[in-house]
């Protein structure tokens, strides 16, 4: 965890939920996600991108396969969007109900130097966390999600007992951020919003691991390959780190070279932001933008 | 019984999409092309013609030769003798497409133009 972005802390996420059941979910999901999921093992969770037929993406979201069904948990800001793509592409013969469960399931977003202590006091005893595996005890889930910056543990639980899930954070001496010390430690921590990643090639924003090359046709899946046989990543999606203060917006770095600042948030002397940039620009660590120097590392998701 | 539960939830359902009354054009060679391949169970059997996510533009075409489907969610168009169905949920989508057939040894077979989609792939399977 990079500096200042440590502590025990918590967010309760905005976030669209979707519950997909019927035989078929996987097959309907699949079709529409860049990411190869079909063969996917249950209680596991996958990252999985939304694009466009030009390639671009549209929306984000991670799936976790849990007893038959699957739990879909995308931006909040494209849900129904999202959700409208999935069910007008459900054949008239396939099994598939999707369900909004914005207002049953929330997720909580941990952050820790020690995630054990906590999820043992939650009652998963001798549970050793891995990236991406659904722990299920009684009605909570449990999945540590790491990124570029460090790791992050969501708990996804039924609302009505959000409360009761809070005095447990509480008394183990977590503290709730508000919504721009989340931004700060999502930053820190690298964790793409859809303002960073919305309209971007998935090589721009360092998620090739979030395509698959060899699942079949999927949208966006001609330029995907293309840009795996022939293309040339020029700008891409960045952590900028320092002292000064920034606003998201378009700027001109003092060589000329273009910068979009898509977020960016301070704490004490600190600033983290997420930028596209010139990828000749990044590779020179620093890059000097408005009348500031900033340390720059391009991104890339596993 | 977990986050999911084990009945579902009592929750909002996805509702599905606009329904129109649909309208579809056979070319002569289609109606011909389907005849044959009917090969006289018109009686029994039925095309359904569908649409589903997939492909690079966003949807596929599916044309299917069954027996008559129970579900009361189609539509039904009388072609020819032949009877064709559309499913309410695929009706925006395909409303006002014209089917032609194409007899080449590459990329033959029945063709489809669709007035609703603003991109196709090349290989004419894929619109969205």
């Amino acid at each position: 965890m990079r500096n200042n972005a440590s502590g025990e802390e918590y967010y309760v996420r905005a976030q669209s939920v979707t519950l997909l059941q019927g035989n078929d979910s996987t097959n309907v999901i699949d079709r529409v996600v860049s990411t190869r999921i079909v063969d996917s093992p249950d209680s596991h969770g996958i990252d999985v991108l939304f694009c466009d037929y030009n390639g671009r993406i549209t929306d984000h979201g991670s799936i976790y396969k849990i007893q038959e069904k699957i739990l879909l948990l995308s931006s909040e800001e494209m849900g129904d969007k999202t959700r409208k793509t999935l069910i007008d592409g459900k054949s008239w013969d396939e099994q598939c109900d999707l369900i909004i469960a914005d207002e049953a399931i929330g997720r909580v977003s941990l952050v820790s130097a020690d995630f054990q202590s906590i999820i043992t006091r939650m009652g998963f005893e001798g549970t050793q966390l891995e990236r991406n595996r659904v722990m299920e005890i009684g009605d909570m889930i449990a999945v540590k999600s790491e990124f570029p910056g460090g790791s992050v543990l969501d708990i996804l639980l039924p609302r009505n007992q959000m409360s009761d899930f809070i005095s447990i954070l509480e008394d183990a001496e977590y503290s709730e951020m508000s919504d721009d010390r989340w931004n700060f430690v999502r930053l820190a921590v690298c964790i793409p919003s859809l303002i960073d990643i919305r309209g971007n090639l998935p090589n721009e924003c360092g998620m090739i691991n979030r395509i698959s090359n060899d699942k079949g046709c999927y949208p966006g899946q001609e330029v995907h390959a293309r840009l795996d046989s022939r293309g040339r990543t020029v700008k891409r999606l960045c952590l900028i780190m320092g002292e000064s203060t920034i606003s998201p917006g378009k700027y001109r770095l003092s060589n000329g070279s273009p910068a979009h600042i898509t977020s960016c948030e301070s704490s004490e002397s600190v600033s983290y932001g997420i930028a596209k940039l010139r990828v000749d620009d990044i590779d020179s660590g620093y890059v000097n933008l408005d009348g500031a120097k900033w340390k720059v590392e391009a991104l890339t998701y596993l | 019984m977990g986050i999911l539960g084990g009945d579902g939830f009592s929750l909002p359902v996805v509702s599905e999409t606009e329904v129109v009354d649909v309208n579809l054009n056979f070319t002569d060679k289609a109606i011909r092309a389907l005849e044959q391949n009917m090969n006289g169970d018109e009686d029994t059997h039925v095309l359904v013609i569908s649409a589903q996510s997939g492909g690079c533009s966003g949807y596929l075409y599916d044309m299917k030769i069954i027996k008559r489907p129970e579900d009361e969610g189609f539509q039904q168009i009388s072609i020819g003798g032949i009877n064709v169905f559309v499913h309410n949920k695929d009706s925006s989508m395909l409303n006002g497409i014209q089917i032609d057939f194409k007899e080449t040894l590459m990329g033959g077979g029945f063709q489809i133009e669709n007035p609703n989609a603003d991109r196709a792939c090349g290989c004419g399977q894929s619109f969205g």
